[in-house]
């Protein structure tokens, strides 16, 4: 019995060292995407000629043609092809119009395509970057069927 | 006969020392307290931020990128810059920022509730 004597100080071991570095990791993360966001937020408000903000006039047209609005890529499903462009509807149920040159690439599990082989209701992945009107150049065509 | 008791050596500062620790613990309860309940609210606004954020990642044409970035290697050293620029454009930033940010909270007030655990139990 003597020797049963009650610890002095209880201590709880809990090792917080991956909770700290989990939360350094979370707290980068909240800083990029914090940094991103107001990027994106800015370049909304600096292009006055996007669709949403028509009232807005305060750039000059010439500067306004040289900062393309497009997108550098878009995945979905071919719902028309006509001549060289091919639009492509989105998750969202959103067509965009993608331009075939003859610089595309189109690929199917490494094989390379002819323009002609992409068919409607094919699921395509493309890259490529915007022009002048808004569209997609095509770069790499994916087809994912 | 009247006998004196000889207090100990110390015995005013050992009290002292202990009202002030005890009073110590005190602060930490109200702040452990005060922690548990910034962990709860951030775990309840975690919850729908993330599955706002699955939403919209199965939404976007994010995860096909992704999916093309991790297929072909070929891909990802030709077209690395188009890739990149498509990720971006396609990355849904509020709903990940919503779920990253009360995520943050949420470990940081668990760090400190175990910080405060821990000096509770050491008494």
């Amino acid at each position: 019995m003597e020797n049963q004597e009650k610890p002095k100080n209880r201590k709880i071991e809990i090792d917080t060292k991956w909770l700290k570095i989990g939360i350094a990791i979370v707290a980068v993360l909240v800083i990029l995407f914090g940094i991103f966001s107001v990027g994106v937020i800015v370049g909304r408000f600096r292009r006055p000629f996007l669709p949403e903000r028509p009232e807005n006039t305060m750039m000059p047209a010439g500067r306004r043609n040289m900062m393309p609005e497009g997108r550098h890529g878009v995945a979905g499903i071919i719902s028309k092809i006509e001549g060289n462009s091919i639009w492509v509807k989105n998750n969202d149920g959103q067509e965009k119009e993608v331009l075939v040159t003859d610089k595309t690439e189109i690929d199917h599990l490494g094989e390379s395509l002819k323009i002609s082989d992409p068919k409607a209701d094919d699921h395509v992945i493309i890259m490529g970057s915007p022009n002048q009107d808004n569209k997609v150049e095509a770069k790499l065509i994916r087809v994912m069927r | 006969m009247k006998k004196e008791i000889e207090t100990p050596k110390y015995l005013y500062e050992k009290v002292i020392k202990r009202i002030e620790r005890e009073s110590r613990i005190e602060e930490v309860k109200k702040q452990l307290f005060i922690f548990l309940m910034i962990f709860i609210i951030s775990l309840l606004a975690f919850i729908p931020a993330f599955s706002y954020f699955q939403k919209e990642i199965s939404q976007s044409e994010f995860r096909e990128f992704v999916s093309l970035a991790i297929s072909d290697s070929r891909i990802l050293i030709s077209y690395w810059r188009e890739l990149i620029f498509s990720l971006a454009e396609t990355l849904p930033v509020s709903s990940s920022m919503s779920a990253l940010s009360s995520l943050l909270i949420m470990l940081i007030s668990l760090n400190f509730i175990i910080r405060d655990i821990r000096l509770i139990a050491k008494r």
